[in-house]
């Protein structure tokens, strides 16, 4: 074990520090979310398992009834105990997720929407999306959006017809997230559209990049996409943003050079040099960082 | 020897100024992520140029990680446990293969021996789980889930002891941690129940 007892004597809030350090305190609330959320994918995991190997003993329609009702019963306790922390968050999450699996089995077994299947996806960032607002789940606003993101991904359309149509897809998604995040009034829901509406965004420059036809396209756009998140990662002092903005466009220039150069030994050195380059810049970033917080 | 004193270590813990560099966990993953490419590409690049890749690789890489700890003061940047661990087994990858399950020994040395310099927990507990596989490889599935029982007993002894050094704490906690599944392993290893080596860590007759 060790104890930081003589480093916490000056801290501000000393006694009750070294009180932890000593044991007298010990605060379970971290290892118990953590604990919480194993048991959510455990569970969600093990209706998965139950399902495939007992559908045909169980039956199906047993099957869906049971999971709704356990997804309900997972929102009615969320309902009932909204303060029953640090569970709460967890028991929305696994009705969530028990949602989502009985709307894919529901959809599986009895096709109830036919050639539109996609649109379930549509249906369950509805759904999560009002759970999340309803209980300020962050984690069940995840789920809403990446469904959304996986609607947007496959819904057919004719829009969605050309050679850079996965671009295109996460171009308009990054964009309608960045209006919901505008029409969002949750302060701590930001975060969840910012990270994912960025991410979004760079992966469809990287799809236009790793096209030959669009390649130097794709680079700018991830330069652009990423001279707006160092911007707004410096400004509003959020690390991550300043790491995307190094990352993609390692990846997207890497690709273009590569692509440029057909020496092996090249190739090697720029790698080298590239990686050395950004490895410099956010070394040099994140002091600076470190510096102004 | 650079190294971060008692008190200066636990001064990083506590995340308080002083003047050892260290980064955040986020950015200590991307930079140890960047840096393993640069080291992969110039151990690349010096096989392209009929350079002895793996003695180039490693001195490179263990001179330029030194000179950032003396240096610059970095200490749990990502960039210079990287460059130890990267150079050492580069130069490990780079050795005559024999196919001999002894190899994984190579990298046991590699691994603790950067886990020493470093005073990384994780390099550290890879060592002594790589020990472990290397028993499970040349058939000693008792010897192996024995080994691992006693790391992990031994840790938890350890655990009781109070420790000035968090690395030293992070070491047994690490141990006491992954060991216990590192035993089950060449227990668990058949799929009939009897105890034998796992069969992704056969070798073929």
């Amino acid at each position: 074990m060790i104890s930081y007892e003589p480093e916490l004597a000056s801290a501000p809030d000393a006694a009750r520090r070294i009180a932890i350090e000593r044991r007298e305190i010990v605060p379970v609330g971290r290892e118990l979310r953590a604990l919480a959320w194993c048991g959510v994918m455990l569970i969600a995991t093990g209706v998965g398992i139950i399902i495939r190997d007992h559908i045909h003993d169980i039956g199906p329609l047993a099957i869906a009834m049971a999971i709704g009702v356990a997804a309900a019963a997972c929102y009615g306790f969320a309902v009932w105990r909204p303060d029953a922390k640090p569970w709460a968050d967890s028991v929305v999450l696994l009705g969530a997720l028990l949602i989502s699996a009985d709307v894919a089995f529901i959809e599986a077994q009895w096709h109830l929407l036919g050639g539109e299947w996609q649109r379930h996806f549509l249906l369950l960032a509805v759904a999560h999306a009002i759970a999340a607002y309803v209980f300020g789940s962050r984690a069940v606003l995840s789920l809403a959006v990446a469904a959304f993101a996986a609607w947007m991904g496959i819904e057919q359309r004719s829009v969605f017809q050309s050679d850079i149509d996965l671009a295109i897809r996460a171009f308009l998604c990054a964009g309608s997230l960045g209006i919901f995040r505008a029409m969002n009034r949750k302060a701590e829901f930001n975060p969840v559209f910012d990270h994912f509406a960025t991410n979004i965004a760079f992966w469809g420059a990287l799809v236009l990049t790793f096209n030959d036809d669009t390649r130097l396209v794709g680079v700018l756009l991830t330069l652009v996409f990423a001279a707006g998140s160092l911007t707004y990662g410096l400004r509003r002092k959020l690390e991550p943003f300043v790491i995307y903005a190094i990352v993609y466009p390692l990846i997207a220039v890497d690709i273009l050079i590569f692509d440029l150069l057909h020496e092996e030994m090249l190739a090697a050195f720029y790698l080298v040099v590239s990686t050395v380059a950004a490895i410099t810049g956010l070394i040099v970033l994140h002091f600076r960082f470190r510096r102004a917080s | 020897m650079t190294t971060p004193t008692i008190a200066e270590e636990r001064a990083l813990a506590l995340r308080r100024p002083g003047q050892w560099r260290r980064a955040s966990i986020i950015t200590q993953i991307v930079l140890f992520i960047l840096t393993a490419i640069g080291i992969v590409a110039f151990f690349w690049l010096c096989d392209l140029i009929h350079l002895p890749r793996g003695w180039i690789t490693a001195a490179v890489s263990i001179a330029v990680a030194e000179l950032l700890i003396q240096r610059l003061h970095f200490w749990r940047t990502g960039v210079e446990s990287a460059l130890w661990i990267g150079g050492l087994f580069a130069f490990v990858v780079s050795l005559p293969s024999s196919g001999k399950p002894e190899a994984i020994l190579a990298f046991v040395a590699a691994s603790a021996i950067a886990g020493w310099r470093m005073r990384n927990a994780l390099f550290g507990t890879l060592a002594t789980v790589l020990v472990a596989v290397y028993m499970i490889v040349k058939e000693w599935p008792w010897l192996a889930a024995g080994f691992a029982l006693a790391v992990c007993l031994t840790a938890l002894v350890a655990e009781t002891r109070l420790w000035q050094r968090p690395s030293t704490e992070f070491l047994w906690e690490g141990l006491l941690i992954v060991m216990p599944v590192v035993a089950y392993v060449p227990i668990k290893g058949d799929v009939h129940g009897e105890i034998g080596v796992p069969r992704c860590l056969r070798r073929s007759p």
